[in-house]
């Protein structure tokens, strides 16, 4: 079964490209700080070796392992030390330019990636375990637990995402990347719920249940031995899609100054950093490359989700599942 | 049909007292006391003064116990008394009744104006999936669909900067005239549509898949039709109904992306008003409109239900959930 999932992925080479891109902003992420950064990673200062050290300096005699590109995404040079007025174009020392408070844009371009990818991961991993549970209790149990559960995700499911979600960041005290989280994860498992919800009703009727039951299983382990694995395929495929509208989420509530706070790297930050100056040419890629950034990330995971999908299910072979649309037309929500 | 929709809309009351539910949850369970932080800064705006708070505590019921307080607002709020405004005191419903025909203005074309490009769109590509056309169409809508709504709308902007084009407001200084009006909303309702044409070009495609595969198909090819008389008139009726569904979830989909381009485009719409509530913690105003936001979307699946119902005789609304 696994063999013949990843068999089926594998064979177009789209899905391998996503996963790939995928993969390859994920590591990205990881190693910003061996990437860029204005700290050594390793610095060997009196006989001692410190790993990222802050606040040390390089002294003679001493020797430094320095991240490939020697700018960090937070550091605001001192005004002296400021030519001409910012945000900077691209030069030598700062390849992508500044932004309008001189902080070099590669850097924060490389390390935005781990608020955007971080945020997207945790809140699909997040919304999709609440939804697998919730929406497996609901059409495995019925009656007044489904009843409950099918309203509140009604209910939810009838706001349009954003202004909720905005609404619920303005009235936090302060908002961070976990508050960030944690709504769009709260607000995002009805859609997991009804799918799989549709896929427990569906899984309960079958005759492998009906034996297990008939062999005087518990309710308990029926749930969790048959009905539960039977279920995970479309909240697999959610929690991909999830990922793409979670990134695109977080970076349109960063965008509007209520996700991501300043001076976090978030490529939802950068644009409206841009947004500021967008009629000054020397903001145009601080608009036009974070942008692009979440274009990949976003489409990475929806390639791999299509593939998934796919993989999963050979029957709706190139078909827009419920479950696709309803993600994309609330990520459309944007 | 009267008694239909009344059935429909009395299905939808315990999902409309639940976004009142959650309107007014949202403001009453945030850490901290939130109340006297926001009354604070509603103060420091020069906006409420004391008499004006304390109207509105007890007003929205906020000195009560949660489920008492949530029966005092929400009688106030049926006989449609939604409170004033801490920044300018004006009523709440007022400001509501401007804001939303301008995000209309945007919603309704764009929704309009998707459908008509995304319906050939689907054709083409449904008519025959994994061919040329269908295969670079793809493409490019998948393309479109990843792309963040606030990119596109920057991108716009930049573009249409000194073009000619106005890219701030809804109207030019002293300029009255209609044309003047539509030039300021090309660019929001460009940006607008291409999401919606995404989303509906793809779900048309799948189910003109779908439909081709069906038995009604294959008979009519038996008998002799030609191709396009195939595509047109067996397999692309039975697609376009499931479009009438996809309009009501749409709909809302619209309003929450106008929250982007009316910040961008600087246009006094529904999502401006809930941004600048937002940052000013005008309470009132935001509790209204996250509550009309979300009866929109019950109204926009009601009328798709309806539509639905016109067009396909073998729907009754009886026992149909949205």
């Amino acid at each position: 079964m696994k063999g013949g999932v990843w068999s089926r992925f594998s064979r177009r080479r789209r899905n391998l490209f996503g996963l790939g891109l995928a993969l390859a902003l994920a590591a990205q992420a990881l190693f910003a700080d061996f990437i860029a950064g204005d700290r050594p990673i390793l610095l060997h200062k009196a006989g001692k070796l410190y790993l990222f050290p802050d606040g040390l300096r390089v002294g003679p005699g001493d020797w430094a392992l320095w991240p490939l590109f020697r700018h960090g995404p937070y550091t605001i040079p001192p005004l002296a030390a400021l030519r001409g007025p910012l945000p900077q174009p691209p030069s030598a020392d700062h390849p992508l330019g500044t932004d309008n408070a001189g902080r070099d844009t590669l850097a924060r371009l490389l390390h935005g990636a781990r608020a955007s990818l971080g945020v997207g991961i945790a809140a699909a991993a997040v919304q999709v375990s609440l939804g697998l549970a919730l929406g497996v209790l609901a059409g495995f149990l019925r009656g007044w637990v489904d009843f409950a559960i099918t309203r509140v995700a009604e209910v939810l499911l009838s706001f349009p995402l954003l202004l909720l979600l905005l609404v619920v960041q303005g009235v936090l005290e302060r908002t961070t990347l976990l508050s960030t989280m944690a709504v769009i994860a709260l607000t995002r498992w009805a859609d997991t719920s009804r799918l799989v919800r549709a896929e427990a009703l569906r899984v309960r009727e079958m005759p492998y249940v009906e034996a297990s039951r008939a062999l005087g299983s518990s309710r308990l382990r029926t749930l969790l031995r048959h009905v539960l694995p039977n279920c995970l395929s479309p909240a697999l495929v959610a929690a991909t899609f999830g990922v793409g509208s979670a990134i695109l989420l977080e970076s349109a509530l960063s965008f509007l100054g209520f996700g991501a706070p300043e001076p976090t790297a978030s490529w939802g930050l950068l644009m409206a950093d841009g947004f500021q100056d967008v009629l000054d040419p020397n903001a145009r890629l601080l608009v036009l490359l974070p942008g692009l950034a979440i274009f990949l990330a976003v489409s990475a995971f929806n390639l791999i989700g299509e593939g998934l999908r796919d993989a999963l299910d050979p029957r709706a072979q190139g078909a827009v599942a419920p479950s696709a649309f309803m993600t994309s037309d609330q990520k459309r929500a944007l | 049909m009267t008694l239909k929709l009344a059935r429909r809309f009395a299905g939808m009351v315990p999902i409309l007292l639940g976004i009142t539910l959650v309107a007014f949850a949202v403001v009453r369970a945030a850490p901290g006391d939130a109340l006297a932080l926001q009354g604070e800064a509603a103060l420091r705006g020069g906006g409420a003064t004391v008499a004006q708070m304390r109207e509105y505590r007890r007003l929205m019921g906020l000195d009560d116990p949660f489920l008492l307080g949530y029966a005092r607002w929400l009688g106030q709020l049926i006989r449609g008394d939604l409170g004033h405004s801490f920044r300018d005191g004006r009523p709440v419903l007022v400001l509501l009744s401007e804001a939303l025909p301008v995000t209309l203005l945007l919603a309704l074309p764009s929704l309009f104006l998707g459908y008509l490009l995304a319906v050939p769109i689907g054709i083409v590509s449904g008519a025959r999936p994994g061919g040329f056309l269908d295969r670079t169409l793809s493409r490019i809508v998948f393309l479109l669909y990843s792309l963040p709504i606030q990119w596109v709308a920057l991108m716009l902007v930049v573009a249409a900067a000194g073009r000619g084009l106005p890219i701030y407001g809804l109207r030019s200084e002293g300029n009255r005239s209609l044309g003047d009006l539509l030039l300021h909303l090309v660019l929001p309702i460009a940006c607008l549509t291409y999401g919606s044409l995404a989303v509906v070009s793809r779900y048309l495609r799948s189910s003109m898949v779908e439909a081709m595969g069906q038995d009604y198909v294959r008979t009519a090819r038996a008998k002799g039709l030609s191709e396009s008389a195939v595509v047109l008139k067996h397999a692309l009726p039975n697609s376009l109904l499931s479009l009438i569904t996809l309009f009501g979830l749409t709909l809302p989909a619209l309003t929450s992306g106008a929250v982007i381009v009316e910040r961008i485009f600087g246009l006094p719409g529904m999502g401006k008003l809930t941004f600048d509530a937002v940052l000013g913690r005008d309470v009132p105003v935001l509790m209204g409109a996250i509550t009309l936001a979300g009866a929109l979307t019950l109204i926009g699946i009601l009328v798709s239900d309806l539509l639905y119902a016109a067009a396909d005789p073998r729907i009754s609304l009886r026992g149909r959930r949205p």
